[in-house]
């Protein structure tokens, strides 16, 4: 399996993706921006410019959340991506809009796109791609973050 | 970006050590920073806009005792930001560079970055470093309660002993019951076999010490002694 980001994993002092990580057939949920055709929205957060990071003390800790943000993150159900982003919206405020996406989309992995994390309490998990893995063609929009009783 | 009303500056003038994240989803959202040279000092980075170059964040202060109270849920995020006449906005590029610092009157700060009404901590949404802290400072203030209570008690019982040094009447050691009774001040107590010979003698109310208070009468003579020593 060759993994997109092969590249940027080898820079690292950590085994990313983390073995634990394993492929799975699963229907996932992401959020995304109005446009399905807008690069970012399958893009890792590492690769945005500009990425919204902040400086950590350790290498090690550095590229631990390097490895995270080298993944995809996806949710294992739309109540579980919705419920999220309504907690990261009443925490902090509406122009998270702008950095995290204004939709939910619906999509399909399998074994050959990559490896997953285990879900944690909020359903969320990161997903480290393949290369070519076309996921704007695969996923389709199913409701609006900006409203809540979709 | 929003256009910010504010004082253009170089630099912090102190260096930030980021501790932990309070919000993170892709990146921090909310996470915490200490002065590197006053861990004390404790300030916020609040995340609150971004263009094709350069993502802006909020800093701003905010007291160990405030952090405290909003981990426990009694004050909103937007009521730690009020609590300063100023605040930071730093625009950082990809390399986390600063592009430009601004310093900015609270009442200035663009409604759209402002946290919403409901913005109390909630542990089932923020990250598990957030929960950390909150145990963390809640130890912190428990040790610093009791140390103050303590320190408190031995003002009051020094104030006590000071108080009864400078008493017209004198002590009376009952050394000898019944035959002859020794005169002396309280100076004149060195050792805990006459500190329990020590009454309170002929005057009204005629008042026995407790074995705990005649204990602490002779530690504070000692403690008396030493500071006026």
């Amino acid at each position: 399996m060759e993994f997109q980001y092969a590249e940027d994993f080898k820079k690292l002092s950590i085994l990313c993706p983390p073995a634990r990580y394993r492929p799975k057939k699963i229907t996932v949920f992401r959020w995304v921006f109005d446009q399905m055709d807008k690069e970012e929205n399958f893009l890792p957060p590492l690769k945005i410019n500009p990425n919204r990071r902040l400086k950590s003390i350790k290498k090690e800790d550095q590229d631990k959340e390097k490895c995270d943000l080298l993944a995809l993150s996806m949710f294992d159900s739309e109540i579980n991506a919705r419920n999220r982003f309504k907690e990261l919206l009443d925490g902090t405020d509406a122009r998270v809009f702008k950095t995290l996406g204004t939709n939910v989309a619906k999509g399909d992995i399998t074994e050959n796109d990559g490896v997953n994390s285990h879900p944690d309490s909020k359903g969320h998990f990161n997903h480290h791609s393949v290369s070519g893995c076309q996921f704007e063609k695969r996923f389709l929009i199913i409701s609006s973050l900006r409203v809540w009783n979709p | 970006m929003e256009p910010l009303e504010g004082l253009q500056i170089q630099d912090f003038g102190f260096i930030l050590q980021r501790k932990g994240d309070l919000l993170y989803h892709d990146g921090p959202l909310l996470s915490h920073f200490i002065n590197e040279e006053n861990d004390k000092d404790h300030y916020l980075y609040k995340w609150t806009d971004m263009d094709d170059k350069y993502n802006r964040w909020m800093v701003f202060k905010i007291t160990e005792a405030d952090l405290l109270t909003f981990l426990q849920s009694n004050i909103k995020l937007l009521e730690l930001i009020y609590r300063n006449p100023f605040v930071f906005f730093v625009d950082l590029d990809n390399d986390l560079n600063i592009n430009s610092l601004t310093l900015c009157r609270a009442d200035k700060i663009p409604a759209d970055y402002l946290p919403s009404q409901n913005s109390f901590y909630n542990e089932k949404h923020y990250e598990e470093y957030a929960a950390q802290l909150k145990e963390a400072l809640t130890e912190k203030a428990i040790s610093k309660h009791y140390f103050e209570r303590i320190l408190a008690e031995i003002t009051d019982l020094k104030k006590e002993m000071h108080d009864l040094k400078k008493s017209s009447k004198p002590l009376l050691i009952n050394k000898k019951p019944n035959k002859e009774r020794k005169v002396l001040s309280s100076n004149d107590i060195t050792s805990q076999s006459e500190v329990d010979n020590v009454m309170i003698p002929a005057s009204k109310p005629k008042k026995v010490l407790s074995s705990i208070d005649k204990m602490r009468l002779n530690n504070l003579n000692h403690e008396v002694m030493e500071d006026a020593g």
